[in-house]
């Protein structure tokens, strides 16, 4: 089924849906939470609450393609989660992100300084300097949450390696955010 | 405030990107070999190597690149591991007359050894220095060098390895005389499957000097590989002087183990140390191969270069 006709699903709002949904997108939606989760049950529920999400949004939104939609809203349901359970539990993920929050500098009015989104859009320029196969690994790891181990597997070579691969990226991120005078 | 800000600028990555990456597949993969039957490449590539003239190589400050000319296409393997993604180091040509390129195993296992002998003038020697592996144990509790291992007193680490102090400070993992002591140039180092983890270690031999394989054979359990680097021309030429005569010639012999994976290897200047005596000190070398794991730190690239120098 094409992403149109799920949304067509769901502007009819059909229950049929979020099975079509579920079962094109579901796996890759469940990979998102569990990576960022590291607990099933937790991951299961946080998907169920996207789809009921896109529910609720879909009609009046439209969006196509509707896989970064729903992905945006299991991630956020899964950071939202992340966050309620406190520094105790924080998962590999967060570690993950560390390694990008590094690239920042310490400032305590940071949020002044730096605005978000024209980070973000510096980090979508600096993508665009890679080749397809790196940035998918930079987005695996940063964004759908993989942990090295999984990135092997995916991508060949150890976790040594694919560690070596994200800290050039890093670095040569690290470089453009001070070209862009995001860094000092 | 700094992972708020992250996550916010990470929500700003296009759909299309994120698409990309979701249905990525990586293509290389399929044509990779399978990382346990990427064995070593000494015997494969050297002796093709042997009869190729050169490679462009720019050395720099932790970085190395190497890029094949493109007649050399028997050596795909080196080109697909040692091309940069990133196109951000400069490539310098300088020539290098051979390089060995040695594939590490998955697991990252340390090895040690012991020698019990040594030739004169070596033996000797009051400049012979000793690496043990209580000296590594040491430095990466202090340096918190290895991942895994940080804030990990050196008790644990020794513990861990299920050896005591006088143990550890009773293997090594480097031996070595450097070339300007009046014993010449000797120096036995084992690289091991914790330093391989990371990726092919290459060995190269730079700035002017030729190489020659002279032998290669089984010792015991070991694949040995033979090699002779003169720097004549390269004292001559660059320095415009002729060679000590303990610099000239140095003799490498290189002992590949290939169930455990690692290399060793004992270099020797060719005016004191004869392959005979290299290799009657690899033969007489005790290795122990410790059952303990750990992950090298993230590095700057995905191999180790070593220049087989002057000393």
């Amino acid at each position: 089924m094409t992403d149109t006709e799920i949304i067509s699903l769901f502007f009819a709002r059909s229950e049929q849906a979020i099975a079509a949904l579920g079962e094109k997108y579901g796996a890759i939606l469940r990979r998102i939470a569990r990576n960022l989760l590291q607990n099933e049950e937790d991951a299961e529920e946080c998907v169920n609450d996207g789809y009921l999400a896109v529910w609720n949004t879909v009609p009046p939104r439209k969006p196509d393609p509707l896989l970064p939609y729903a992905a945006r809203i299991v991630r956020n349901k899964a950071l939202s989660l992340l966050r309620r359970r406190g520094a105790e539990k924080r998962s590999g993920y967060l570690w993950a992100l560390d390694e990008l929050c590094e690239l920042l500098p310490d400032s305590e009015d940071l949020q002044a300084r730096i605005d978000a989104m024209e980070l973000g859009r510096s980090i979508d320029r600096f993508l665009d300097t890679l080749t397809a196969e790196n940035r998918a690994l930079f987005l695996r790891r940063y964004w759908y949450g993989e942990s090295t181990e999984e990135l092997a597997e995916r991508f060949g070579g150890t976790e040594n390696r694919i560690s070596a691969r994200l800290f050039r990226m890093r670095r040569a991120l690290k470089k453009q955010l001070e070209k862009e005078g995001f860094t000092p | 405030m700094k992972e708020e800000i992250m996550l916010h600028a990470l929500e700003e990555i296009s759909d299309e990107r994120l698409l990309e990456a979701a249905f990525y597949v990586p293509i290389a993969k399929a044509h990779r070999p399978k990382r346990l039957v990427r064995v070593l490449l000494i015997a494969a590539v050297l002796t093709t190597l042997f009869s190729v003239t050169a490679f462009a190589v720019w050395q720099g400050a932790m970085k190395v690149r190497i890029s094949a000319p493109e007649e050399k296409a028997s050596f795909h393997l080196l080109k697909s591991d040692f091309t940069d993604d990133y196109g951000e180091y400069a490539v310098l040509d300088r020539h290098v007359a051979l390089t060995v390129t040695v594939e590490g195993a998955e697991r990252a296992h340390w090895v040690q050894f012991r020698v019990s002998w040594l030739p004169e003038p070596a033996a000797s020697s009051d400049r012979l220095e000793r690496h043990s592996f209580f000296d590594v144990l040491n430095f990466a509790s202090d340096h918190s060098l290895y991942v895994g291992w940080r804030q990990r007193p050196l008790e644990q680490l020794l513990r861990e390895a299920n050896m005591s102090e006088d143990e550890a400070k009773s293997w090594y993992n480097r031996i070595n005389c450097d070339a300007r002591a009046p014993a010449s140039l000797l120096d036995i180092s084992v690289y091991d499957a914790a330093l391989l983890h990371n990726g092919p270690l290459i060995f190269g031999v730079a700035e002017g000097a030729t190489a020659e394989v002279l032998r290669e054979a089984a010792l015991g359990d070991y694949e040995l590989l033979e090699l002779q680097v003169d720097y004549s021309a390269f004292y001559r030429e660059q320095l415009k002087q002729d060679a000590p005569a303990e610099l000239k010639l140095q003799n490498h012999v290189l002992l590949y183990e290939p169930t455990e994976k690692y290399l060793i290897r004992i270099s020797g200047s060719d005016s004191a140390y004869s392959f005979e005596s290299l290799e009657k000190i690899g033969e007489n070398l005790e290795v122990l191969v410790t059952d303990f794991e750990t992950q090298l730190p993230e590095m700057a690239s995905d191999y180790l270069y070593c220049d087989l120098g002057r000393g």
